[in-house]
């Protein structure tokens, strides 16, 4: 019994996978037993340590062996990610639901969300991404084992030509980051029923609107923004050249509720300087509109362009 | 660009050492013979790429490893098998055709 020798062999059993691991050790020990005494003359504890550097570092040694399928096929790997994303949303969808709603959702077999305080959803979050990629990969690890030449939906994306630079492909981290954006927003909105907010000698913030018209373009905000999510979130199966004049569009309309005002813009007792309060919602609302009608323009003209 | 050059040729030593394998498997080899064989006809293999090829190749049916424990200590003896032999000549064909095609591009090459 050579101590290091049986130390090395199972550290290398450590990384090894399948059937056949004892025939392999065997092999290994016999072949280092009988290269140390014919290349080193006779075996002991610094001869087999030798031999043994020799050989190769035990994860190295045992990766040679790997062989067979992997545990997600490389095929999919782009089918992970769109799967992992949409049930992401949907369980998105879900937390926001049961944390306006106050409610417990349940949905077999995907999750169970309880009743939650903004603050506990906000701690869920990254409950329901790791637990969306693992429904994902457990699916997909099953499909790769079995083999099978299963054909999963997949949107009808267009081939892009390399000369198409107008329509850049979505980014899953960006419909990630404006999911959270968009969460934040809801959550500030359920605490403070307005997400017009001011703060003053570092009191709790208070809504710089009255009641009534801080609801109204609070909600209208968050229209626009969930416009915003949904018709990126399209992108990733629709590549369609209307879609951008149409998001700008719609862009255009929620400014011009807030231009026409169907519900006064009034500011809340109590708020100081109200007179620059109003010249600067005024100067932000002409430079956003503005944006918008250039944004719109262009994207008629890039459309026009396009069919050209 | 270095380690893809490295992965390349160590692709291509890894296809060529199988057909060595089943080359050499003329007659029975244990492990430690084989790589001592591999020195002297001027083709140094590294053991931990030798045995996962030779178990690769077994798993597949050309080659029967089989334990001797006659000596003094057990060895594993590779013999080939009929289905390793129809196999090697397949693939002794195939690498001819290769050559062929390969040397006569180098030809054509240097007389260009």
């Amino acid at each position: 019994m050579h101590e290091n020798l049986e130390k090395f062999l199972e550290e290398i059993s450590h990384y090894l996978v399948g059937r056949g691991r004892d025939e392999i050790l065997a092999e290994i020990r016999s072949h280092i037993l009988e290269k140390t005494e014919r290349e080193e003359g006779r075996i002991n504890t610094e001869t087999l340590a030798r031999t043994i550097e020799k050989f190769g570092k035990p994860r190295t040694v045992a990766e040679q062996y790997a062989e067979g399928p992997q545990i997600i096929a490389p095929a999919y790997k782009n089918y992970l990610s769109l799967y992992s994303g949409i049930l992401m949303a949907f369980n998105f969808g879900l937390l926001i639901l049961a944390c306006v709603t106050r409610s417990t959702i349940i949905s077999f077999p995907f999750i169970f969300i309880p009743r939650l305080t903004p603050l506990e959803a906000l701690l869920y979050v990254p409950v329901i991404a790791c637990y969306s990629v693992g429904l994902a990969g457990l699916f997909f690890y099953y499909l790769s084992r079995k083999e099978s030449d299963l054909r999963l939906p997949w949107p009808a994306f267009h081939i892009r030509s390399p000369m198409d630079r107008e329509t850049k492909s979505p980014r899953f981290v960006f419909l990630i980051l404006k999911l959270a954006g968009f969460v934040l927003l809801n959550l500030v909105y359920h605490q403070y029923h307005s997400l017009f907010l001011m703060l003053i000698n570092q009191q709790k913030p208070q809504s710089l609107l009255v009641p009534g018209s801080a609801r109204f373009y609070s909600l209208l905000l968050i229209i626009a923004a969930a416009n915003g999510i949904v018709l990126y979130g399209l992108r990733f199966f629709i590549r369609d050249r209307w879609l951008r004049p149409f998001r700008s569009g719609l862009a255009l309309l929620v400014l011009w509720v807030f231009i026409n005002q169907p519900v006064k813009l009034e500011l809340a007792a109590g708020v100081p300087v109200k007179d620059l309060l109003a010249i600067l919602f005024f100067v932000s609302l002409s430079v956003l509109t503005a944006a918008a009608v250039i944004k719109f323009i262009l994207s008629l003209f890039g459309l026009m362009k396009r069919n050209a | 660009m270095k380690m893809d050059a490295i992965g390349f040729e160590s692709e291509m030593n890894r296809g060529f050492l199988q057909i060595l394998i089943l080359a050499v498997l003329e007659k029975p080899f244990y492990g430690y013979g084989m790589l001592k064989h591999f020195e002297e006809i001027g083709y140094p293999v590294e053991e931990n790429t030798l045995y996962p090829l030779l178990r690769r190749l077994e798993k597949n049916g050309w080659i029967n490893g089989q334990w001797e424990v006659s000596g003094e200590r057990p060895r594993k003896v590779y013999r080939l098998t009929t289905p390793g032999k129809a196999f090697r000549g397949k693939l002794f064909a195939l690498w001819k055709e290769q050559n062929k095609i390969l040397i006569r591009l180098l030809e054509d090459k240097s007389h260009a």
